[in-house]
């Protein structure tokens, strides 16, 4: 047994006695203290108006949530004004092409925690980036709740395709094959690769490039019940 | 032959208890307020672990009270009420988390926070450290690692149980469980050098 189990072990009475915030605690204190409440007085009363709260919680929940998921416009406003993104904006909802020529939404994502990456088959640290972090968080993570959304800024598909096939990349791979004429560029933050971000269930951005030692510890926080 | 003293005030306890589940079974609003006023304070903590905001906490651990004087007729006197209780408010706690995805952010910020901790510390840490300091530390962890390691060293879970109950494998509760525990660790020891 190490030091801290020990600590717990010994203190674990003391864990539970814990009473911190006192002005926090009134709520539930008040209504155990006889003085101020008669005993007779029936608990389900105080726990059904709170229920109401819950209630009224609840249904301004289910508006936000409406509104947030009410259908994007079907024109994407130009990714020009769009520049900038940062933490807490909602990416932008594009959609582009895998090797297959399938149309890969990235709003078909959603519900699910997404890696945005933007790389190039010429740039080694993109490569490195792949073999060496991505993949075992991917393989520990995609059945979890993640995707990976990797948008190539080659211009060429054979050399797209043959980094995806070399280094064997199965997340998803779209790109336009614009190079760095297509408009996806201007979410490449300072022209460097990679550029990533990481997006929450709702597509919203809770991390822009995000340092990949990083990226495990915090998915395995996010997903931690999925 | 050696007498066996018998722990009078066990013996109280438990027929007081007895008596109090029994008049909550019948329906008594004060019996149902007593045994409530009873443990309330301990599982509030139990809760609070878990969901890390104590508005929060007080909503499930009433939520958590309906549940079980809604079933208390399956109770069973041989085991703990109190253990009893327990899981149900973990129970309720966790099915919330489960469903309000919104500590995203927050456990971001902890996460990118750990990472400058160890950084400029080793995870040694001085004993001497009281149980508030230490659960101020605890509830600086990111979800995951917050409520695997309270299920396990304060709620008495093995990492069976912590498995089901979270929907994990076992493998990612040790996983989860070894690498909390460092980083608690660490988080005391920065805490301890800086006062």
């Amino acid at each position: 047994m190490d030091r801290l189990e020990d600590f717990f072990r010994s203190n674990r009475k003391e864990f539970d006695r814990l009473k911190a915030d006192a002005s926090i605690w009134e709520g539930i204190e008040s209504r155990l203290e006889p003085a101020t409440e008669p005993v007779q007085a029936p608990i389900r009363r105080s726990l059904w108006s709170n229920y109401g709260a819950i209630a009224a919680a609840l249904a301004l929940l289910v508006v936000a949530a409406l509104w947030l998921y009410s259908p994007a416009p079907t024109t994407v406003p130009p990714l020009k004004s769009r520049v900038g993104l940062e933490v807490n904006d909602i990416f932008p909802d594009i959609a582009l092409r895998d090797p297959d020529g399938e149309i890969i939404p990235l709003a078909s994502l959603k519900g699910k925690i997404v890696l945005v990456e933007f790389w190039a088959s010429y740039s080694k640290i993109c490569t490195e980036d792949h073999c060496y972090f991505f993949k075992p968080i991917y393989n520990e993570y995609k059945d979890k709740g993640f995707e990976i959304y990797a948008i190539s800024v080659d211009s060429s598909a054979a050399s797209w395709v043959d980094a995806i096939q070399r280094d064997e990349l199965d997340w998803l791979q779209v790109s336009d094959l614009e190079g760095f004429r297509s408009p996806m560029v201007d979410l490449v933050e300072d022209n460097q690769l990679p550029t990533t971000y990481l997006l929450d269930q709702n597509g919203r951005i809770i991390a822009k490039n995000l340092d990949v030692e990083l990226l495990e510890d915090t998915l395995s926080q996010i997903l931690a019940f999925n | 032959m050696k007498n066996h003293p018998i722990n009078m005030e066990k013996v109280i306890e438990q027929t007081e208890q007895k008596k109090l589940i029994e008049a909550c079974l019948a329906g008594n609003r004060e019996a149902q307020f007593r045994l409530y006023a009873r443990y309330a304070s301990t599982l509030l903590n139990s809760a609070y672990r878990i969901v890390n905001n104590r508005e929060d906490a007080k909503d499930i651990l009433q939520d958590a009270f309906i549940k079980a004087f809604q079933n208390l007729n399956t109770y069973r006197r041989q085991t703990n009420l109190e253990g009893w209780l327990r899981r149900i408010v973990i129970n309720t706690a966790i099915n919330y988390v489960k469903k309000k995805r919104l500590l995203i952010s927050g456990d971001l910020d902890k996460v990118l926070h750990l990472k400058a901790q160890e950084a400029e510390s080793e995870p040694s840490w001085n004993r001497n450290v009281d149980v508030e300091t230490v659960h101020q530390c605890l509830m600086e962890l990111p979800t995951g690692y917050r409520t695997v390691l309270s299920l396990y060293l304060l709620e008495g879970y093995d990492h069976q149980e912590i498995s089901d109950i979270m929907g994990i494998s076992v493998s990612t509760s040790l996983t989860q469980y070894a690498r909390g525990k460092r980083k608690l660790a660490s988080i005391i020891h920065k805490r301890q050098q800086h006062g």
